[in-house]
C-alpha cells in the first residue's frame, strides 16, 4: 500500500546514470506487447517503468525482468515515447548486482549465477572456457550432473583444453568502462 | 512641456518590491515634470480620476504611467487622455510590473532604482511625442471561405444570412468534405449523409454564397477589411450552365481509376461526380486520366452528352476579387500508416484505415454496408480496431492526442455488431478519450450493451498468417499477453494537418504551430482568430476537432467576420513609419527587408526639377514593426510614435 506520498530515489538514479527520464513512460504497453521474453518475466518491461516511477525499490530489483530479457532492443525501437527500455532494464540489473539484490522470483534464479561465471570467465580468461563454465556453474547451481553426458563431445571438439591466455587487461578495462548501467 | 507621472501600486504587485512613495517624491524634482503621484490602481476609475484631475489642476500636455506592460493597459490611458481633449500619444508607459517588480523581488532596493530608471526613460520619450491622427479605412463587406467542409460551410451560412455576401471556395469537385464520406456520427448515430446534405444544398441556393469548386486561392494581398485574392477555377471541362447533372458521361467513360472519396475501396471513371449526392450536381474530367487528354483518342463522353456540355478546350479562369475577411476552413489530413514498420508498413491487405471503414460500413458505400475484407471479399467476423496510429507517437513526430478516434473507434466496434451480430469486436487502446456531451454513456453503451472487449495496450506488431492477421499485444491491466489472430484489422490513423499546409500558410503570410496546425492568436481567448487581423479560423483545420466543435467555431468564425463588418470604417494604426523624403537617396533597402511588402518606390520632384526615386509607405499595409527603420542606411525613415529621437533620448536619460 502506498501511503506516504511517492519519491523518486530510483528514477534519478537511473537518470543519472543513463540520462532517461523514465517519467516520460505514459504505461502504453507496446514494450511488454513485442518482447517475445515477457512471458518468462514476473514484471514484464511497461511494469519495471510503473515500479520505478511508483519509486518501489526493492520490488523492481528483486523482480526478474532484467534476467529474463535477451537483450533484443525490440521495447526500445518500439517504444511511442523514444524511451530507451532496455537500457534502463540493464541498469536496473546494474543496480541489484551492485546492491546484491536477488530476485523474490525462483523461475529464472540459474540466470544470475550463470551471468556472474560468465562475466567472471571473461575477465579471467580473455574468452569463454566450456569446461570452466559448465563446472563452476554446475557447483553453484547445484546441479552437478547437468549435460555431463555432453562431455566427450567437448572433448572430441577440443573444447575442454584452457586456451592460451591472453593480456586480460585490456578485457578488464572494457568490462570496467560497461559497468553501471549496461547490466553488469 | 507639462508632464505628469502617475506611478501604480497594482495592489502589492509593484509596491511590494519598489517603494512607490519614495519614487514618486524624487520624480516630481525631475525637470519638465509638474507633478508626481501614486496610487493602488492606476487603471481603476479612482487611479484614472487621479490622471484627469492632475491634468486640469496642473494643465498637463502629456503624462507618464509607471505601472503593468503597455499590452495591457495602453489603450485604457490613452481613452483616459482622449476624454480630456488631449491626444491619446501623448503618453508613455513605463513597465515597472513585469520588468522590474515582478523579476527582481530579491532585491527591492535596485529595483526601486531601475523603476526609477525605466519611469526617467519614458518622460526622455514623451518630451519628443508628437500627436498622431488615425486614419479611415473602408470595409468590403464581403467574405472569403476558404474550404468546404462542414465548418467552411456553416461559416458560409452564418454570415450569409446575416446578409453578407459570401464566397466559398473548394478544391475538390464538390463540397462536403470528410464528413459527406462518414457513415453514422458518434454519439447520436445520426447519419453524416442526412445530416450534412440538407446543408450543403442551402449553401449552394443561398443567393448571397456563391460556391467555386474545384478552385483554389492562389494569391492573398492587402489587410483585413480589403484582401486582395485571386483565385484560380480550374477547368472542369464540362460546361456548368449547360450540364443537368444526368450522369450519362460517367456511365459510359472507359478509364477507371481508384475513388478518392471510396478511399480506394471502389473505381471512378475519368469524368466523375465524388459522389451521388455531390454539390454542385455536375462532373469534372479528371484531365490526368482522360483518354482524351492523354492520347487524343476516346471522346465518348462527348458524343453521349444530351447537353453538349462537355468542352474539352475550357481553360482555368482566374478570379481577382477583393474580401473583408478569410475564413480558413481547410480541415485536415489522415496519418499514413505505412510508416509503421511493425503494422506492415501499409502492405497487409486486411489492415485498413478508420476512413476507409467508414466507407464499408456506409450502405451507399462500394460494398453496400457490407463488412467485407479486401484480400478475399469474406464477411469480418473477427475484428481489431486499433487507436492512437500515428497520434501521441514521439517516434512518429506526432505526439498530440488526434482527439476524434477513441470516439469513431467505439462508434466503428458498435456498428460492427448492428451489422453483423456475431462479429468480434477488440478495441486495442492506451487510454479512453471522451470527454464531450454524452461521450462517455456512449463508451459505455458499447462496452456494456454491445460487450466490445477494450484491451488497454499497444500493440506492438501486426503480420499475416494466410489471409489472417495476427495482432500481438498486451493486456496492461491484467498482465497478460496477447496473441490473436482476426480476419480484419482497423487502425484510427491519426488526425493530421493537411499536407500543403507550409505553402498554404506562405501564401496567406500567417504562422502554423508547432505541429504544422493553422494555430490559433491565442489558446484561451482567441481561439478562432489569427495574428493576422481579419483571418479566421473555422473547424479542424486549427486543431483535431470532431463535428459539433467544428460547428461551433464556425458560428464563432462567423460572428468574427460579421463584426468586423459591422463597423462603419476601420481604423488604421497611427504608429507606423514615415520616409523623409528630402534625404532618402532611394536605396531601396526598407522595401526588400519589409516583412508586409508595405513599402514601394515613387517618384518625386526635387526643388531643382529634377526626378528622383524615394521610398513610399503604404500607410494601410505597414503595420509599424520598426525593420525598415533598423535597415535604412541614411536614418530617413522613422516609426512614429517611437522616433529615432525618442529611443536616443531615452537611452540619454539612463
Ligand atoms: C474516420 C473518421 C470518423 C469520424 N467520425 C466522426 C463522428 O462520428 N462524429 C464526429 O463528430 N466527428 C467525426 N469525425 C471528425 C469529422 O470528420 C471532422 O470533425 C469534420 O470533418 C471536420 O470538418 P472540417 O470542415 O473542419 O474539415 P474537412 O471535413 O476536412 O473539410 C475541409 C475541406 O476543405 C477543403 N480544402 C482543404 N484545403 C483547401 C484549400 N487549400 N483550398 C480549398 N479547399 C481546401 C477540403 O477539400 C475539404 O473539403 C471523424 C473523422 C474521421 C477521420
Ligand atoms: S513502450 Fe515506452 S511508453 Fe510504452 S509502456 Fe513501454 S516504456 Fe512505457
Ligand atoms: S530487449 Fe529485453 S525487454 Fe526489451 S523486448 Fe527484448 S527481451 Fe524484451
Ligand atoms: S474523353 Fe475522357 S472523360 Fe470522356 S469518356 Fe473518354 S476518357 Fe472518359
Ligand atoms: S483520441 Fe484516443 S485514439 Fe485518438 S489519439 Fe487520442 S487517445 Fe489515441
Amino acid at each position: 500500500m502506498i501511503r506516504n506520498g511517492i519519491s523518486q530515489t530510483l528514477a534519478l538514479e537511473i537518470e543519472k546514470r543513463t540520462k532517461i527520464n523514465v517519467f516520460g513512460c505514459y504505461q502504453c504497453g507496446k514494450c511488454s506487447a513485442g518482447c517475445v521474453f515477457s512471458y518468462l518475466m514476473d514484471t514484464p518491461p511497461h511494469l519495471l517503468m510503473r515500479l520505478i516511477q511508483l519509486d518501489m525499490r526493492e520490488k523492481a530489483l528483486s523482480s526478474n525482468t532484467f534476467w529474463g530479457c535477451g537483450a533484443c532492443v525490440t521495447c526500445s525501437f518500439r517504444c511511442p515515447r523514444e524511451i530507451d527500455v532496455l537500457r534502463v532494464i540493464n541498469t536496473v540489473r546494474s543496480i541489484a548486482i551492485e546492491e546484491r539484490v536477488l530476485s523474490r522470483n525462483n523461475s529464472l534464479k540459474d540466470v544470475p549465477i550463470f551471468n556472474e561465471i560468465f562475466m567472471n570467465n571473461i575477465i579471467g580468461n580473455e574468452h569463454v572456457n566450456e569446461f570452466l563454465l559448465g563446472a563452476n556453474f554446475n557447483l553453484k547451481s547445484l546441479k552437478f550432473f547437468k549435460d555431463i553426458s555432453l562431455l566427450p563431445v567437448l572433448y572430441k571438439k577440443d573444447k575442454l583444453t584452457a586456451r592460451k591466455k591472453a593480456s586480460t587487461r585490456n578485457i578488464k578495462k572494457i568490462v570496467e568502462g560497461l559497468k553501471g548501467n549496461n547490466g553488469i | 512641456m507639462r508632464i505628469g507621472v502617475f506611478i501604480c501600486h497594482c495592489g502589492t504587485n509593484i509596491s511590494g518590491v519598489v517603494d512607490v512613495v519614495k519614487l514618486a517624491e524624487s520624480i516630481s524634482h525631475y525637470p519638465g515634470v509638474v507633478i508626481s503621484k501614486e496610487n493602488k490602481y492606476m487603471c481603476s476609475d479612482p487611479g484614472q480620476n487621479l490622471i484627469k484631475s492632475a491634468v486640469k489642476e496642473y494643465n498637463l500636455d502629456r503624462i507618464v504611467v509607471a505601472s503593468c506592460t503597455p499590452k495591457l493597459h495602453e489603450n485604457t490611458f490613452r481613452a483616459c487622455l482622449e476624454d480630456l481633449g488631449l491626444n491619446p500619444y501623448m503618453l508613455e508607459i513605463a513597465n515597472i510590473r513585469e520588468q522590474c517588480s515582478w523579476v527582481h523581488s530579491d532585491n527591492p532596493e535596485l529595483a526601486t532604482k531601475k523603476a526609477e530608471d525605466l519611469i526617467k526613460m519614458a518622460i526622455a520619450r514623451v518630451r519628443f511625442a508628437k500627436e498622431l491622427t488615425c486614419s479611415k479605412v473602408t470595409i468590403e463587406r464581403r467574405a472569403l471561405v476558404i474550404g468546404g467542409g462542414v465548418a467552411g460551410i456553416q461559416s458560409a451560412l452564418d454570415i450569409a444570412n446575416a446578409g453578407y455576401h459570401v464566397t466559398l471556395v473548394e478544391r475538390t469537385p464538390s463540397i462536403g468534405g470528410r464528413m459527406a464520406q462518414l457513415d453514422k456520427t458518434f454519439p447520436t448515430l445520426d447519419c453524416s449523409a442526412c445530416i450534412l446534405t440538407p446543408k450543403m444544398v442551402e449553401a449552394n441556393r443561398h443567393h448571397l454564397i456563391k460556391i467555386l469548386t474545384y478552385s483554389e486561392v492562389e494569391e492573398v494581398s492587402g489587410f483585413v477589411g480589403s484582401f486582395e485574392v485571386t483565385i484560380r477555377m480550374k477547368s472542369r471541362s464540362v460546361e456548368m450552365k449547360k450540364c443537368t447533372g444526368c450522369g450519362m458521361c460517367q456511365s459510359k467513360c472507359p478509364v477507371k481509376v481508384d475513388s478518392e472519396f471510396d478511399e480506394g475501396l471502389s473505381k471512378r471513371r475519368a469524368i466523375y461526380m465524388p459522389f451521388p449526392q455531390a454539390v454542385p450536381n455536375i462532373p469534372v474530367i479528371d484531365r490526368a486520366n482522360c483518354r482524351y487528354f492523354l492520347e487524343k483518342k476516346c471522346g465518348v463522353c462527348k458524343k453521349v452528352c444530351p447537353s453538349d456540355a462537355i468542352d474539352y478546350d475550357q481553360e482555368d479562369t482566374i478570379l481577382k476579387e477583393k474580401f473583408g475577411s478569410i475564413t480558413i476552413a481547410t480541415g485536415f489530413d489522415l496519418f499514413d500508416h505505412s510508416a509503421y514498420g511493425e503494422y506492415g508498413y501499409g502492405k497487409l491487405k486486411n489492415v485498413i484505415t478508420s476512413i476507409q471503414y467508414e466507407r464499408l460500413v456506409n450502405s451507399s458505400g462500394p460494398t453496400g454496408g457490407h463488412i467485407i475484407r479486401p484480400s478475399d471479399g469474406k464477411e469480418a467476423k473477427k475484428v481489431a480496431f486499433i487507436s492512437c496510429v500515428g497520434s501521441r507517437d514521439n517516434k512518429m513526430g506526432k505526439p498530440y492526442c488526434s482527439k476524434v478516434c477513441c470516439m469513431y473507434t467505439a462508434k466503428h466496434a458498435l456498428l460492427l455488431k448492428e451489422h453483423v451480430p456475431d462479429a468480434e469486436a477488440y478495441i486495442f487502446y492506451i487510454d479512453i478519450r471522451a470527454a464531450g456531451k454524452n461521450y462517455e454513456e456512449f463508451v459505455y453503451r458499447v462496452q456494456e450493451n454491445y460487450r466490445v472487449k477494450y484491451i488497454r495496450g499497444r500493440v506492438s506488431k501486426i503480420f499475416e498468417e494466410g489471409d489472417n492477421l495476427i495482432v500481438r499485444g498486451f493486456d496492461t491491466l491484467s498482465g497478460e499477453s496477447i496473441e490473436m489472430e482476426f480476419d480484419l484489422v482497423v487502425l484510427a490513423v491519426g488526425v493530421i494537418p493537411r499536407k500543403d499546409s507550409d505553402s498554404f500558410a506562405r501564401m496567406l503570410n500567417i504562422s502554423l504551430d508547432a505541429n504544422h496546425f493553422v494555430g490559433e492568436l491565442h489558446p484561451k481567448l482567441a481561439p478562432v482568430e489569427k495574428n493576422t487581423p481579419g483571418i479566421f479560423l473555422s473547424g479542424s483545420c486549427q486543431y483535431p476537432r470532431d463535428i459539433p466543435e467544428s460547428v461551433a467555431m464556425a458560428g464563432a468564425a462567423a460572428v468574427k467576420s460579421l463584426s468586423l463588418f459591422a463597423k462603419e470604417f476601420l481604423t488604421s494604426e497611427p504608429m507606423i513609419s514615415e520616409v523623409n523624403t528630402s534625404i532618402c537617396t532611394g536605396c531601396l533597402n526598407c522595401k526588400n527587408i519589409c516583412p508586409y511588402r508595405a513599402i514601394n518606390e515613387e517618384e518625386i520632384k526635387d526643388l531643382d526639377g529634377k526626378i528622383r526615386i524615394v521610398a513610399k509607405v503604404n500607410e494601410t499595409i505597414c503595420r509599424g514593426c520598426g525593420t525598415c527603420v533598423a535597415s535604412c542606411p541614411s536614418q530617413c525613415i522613422n516609426l512614429k510614435g517611437v522616433s529615432n529621437e525618442q529611443i536616443l533620448a531615452a537611452i540619454e536619460a539612463l
